[in-house]
């Protein structure tokens, strides 16, 4: 008994994605099946009655009812406002922080060794002095609490910056 | 304004951009809400809601890629959502939640058309899925598959499934 194309094979053709030698084989096996060829001729006419839709007119403008429902731009805004705030924040106590442990480790001191240790090997250059000058007016101090206060900062950031993510993902792919 | 500009604004939260990429979308929208659902009152709640869906995750939207076939398959899962949805209620819910006579005759509507949807409507709601990504929004399987979030080879038996039936079907009629 004649061995007929599998239901795939038909609808692969008919979508145009076998490769040429397959496509070859199915047209020669079409060539000469009369009832795989009534098959085909069938999904070409779903295809044709598919495409052959009408389409329907607009029953009315849908953008201000959709519009309606799209919660106001503000809360966005202040959603946007606390983050900048958390980050500025987080970014702040950073600087603070830093320039705390500038002091702590003495940079001009390890830079002055440095310098004449550079300045001993008779390089044909000067150095000129500087200093880096401490925030007086933040006596910042490197604490636990401190640390655990940018920790917490910066978790936060990570937490929403990701759920914003994710939510959006989830929409998109259902 | 051009597209692209408007979806860059969009993408970005501008309101007023949004509703302009909704103007200039919603038939396409409101077309595969129809196709799927067979009913129009469903089919306009569905293209609001796909819509919706895609403002709140408009950050996801690529300004670089025309933003219909995006706003289009948020409506395909929409209405999947929906309607798998209400086939999962008992017989008796279903009935009474049912607003779906089929597709409308009174207006005027080719017969043909008028047969085709018939034959669209009565299919299961993968099915229906399957050949409005192909047909209409003329996807290739693996981007069938992205868009339902399920395996190349179940999105292919759908679409193949759907035609036999469709085959059948429209030839009865
Ligand atoms: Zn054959």
């Amino acid at each position: 008994m004649k061995k007929h194309l599998p239901e795939e094979i038909l609808n692969e053709y008919l979508d145009d994605v076998l490769d040429g030698l397959a496509r070859h084989q199915v047209e020669i096996h079409l060539f000469d099946c009369v009832e795989c060829r009534a098959q085909l001729d069938a999904l070409h006419l779903v295809s044709s009655a598919l495409a052959g839709l009408d389409n329907e007119p607009l029953p009315h403008n849908l953008a201000p009812a959709v519009l309606a429902k799209i919660p106001e731009q503000h809360t966005r805004l202040v959603w946007k406002l606390v983050l900048a705030a958390q980050a500025g924040i987080a970014i702040g106590m950073i600087i603070i922080l830093l320039s705390d442990l500038l002091v702590w480790f003495q940079p001009q001191e390890w830079l002055a060794l440095i310098f004449s240790q550079l300045a001993s090997l008779e390089f044909p250059i000067s150095y000129p002095s500087f200093t880096i000058p401490r925030l007086q007016a933040f006596n910042f101090q490197v604490s636990s609490t401190n640390i655990i206060f940018l920790a917490v900062s910066a978790l936060l950031l990570w937490g929403v910056g990701n759920a914003i993510l994710m939510n959006n993902r989830h929409e998109v792919h259902k | 304004m051009e597209e692209r500009n408007l979806a860059q604004r969009a993408s970005q939260g501008d309101r007023e951009a949004f509703g302009e990429l909704v103007r200039l979308h919603q038939a396409g929208v409101y077309n595969t809400a129809y196709r799927m659902t067979g009913n129009r009152q469903e089919a306009e709640d569905t293209a609001q809601e796909a819509f919706l869906r895609a403002c709140r995750a408009i950050s996801s939207l690529d300004p670089s890629r025309p933003p219909g076939p995006w706003f289009r398959k948020i409506a395909v899962n929409v209405c999947l959502n929906r309607l798998e949805k209400r086939q999962a209620l008992p017989l008796e819910e279903m009935l009474a939640a049912s607003t779906d006579p089929g597709p409308e005759s009174q207006t005027i509507e080719r017969e043909s058309s008028r047969q085709v949807r018939t034959a669209l409507a009565s299919l299961p709601p993968r099915y229906r899925a399957a050949i409005e990504l192909r047909h209409y929004q003329e996807l290739s399987y693996a981007e069938m598959a992205e868009t339902l979030g399920r395996p190349l080879s179940d999105v292919k038996s759908d679409l193949f499934r759907a035609r036999k039936m469709l085959a059948e079907r429209i030839r009865i009629e």
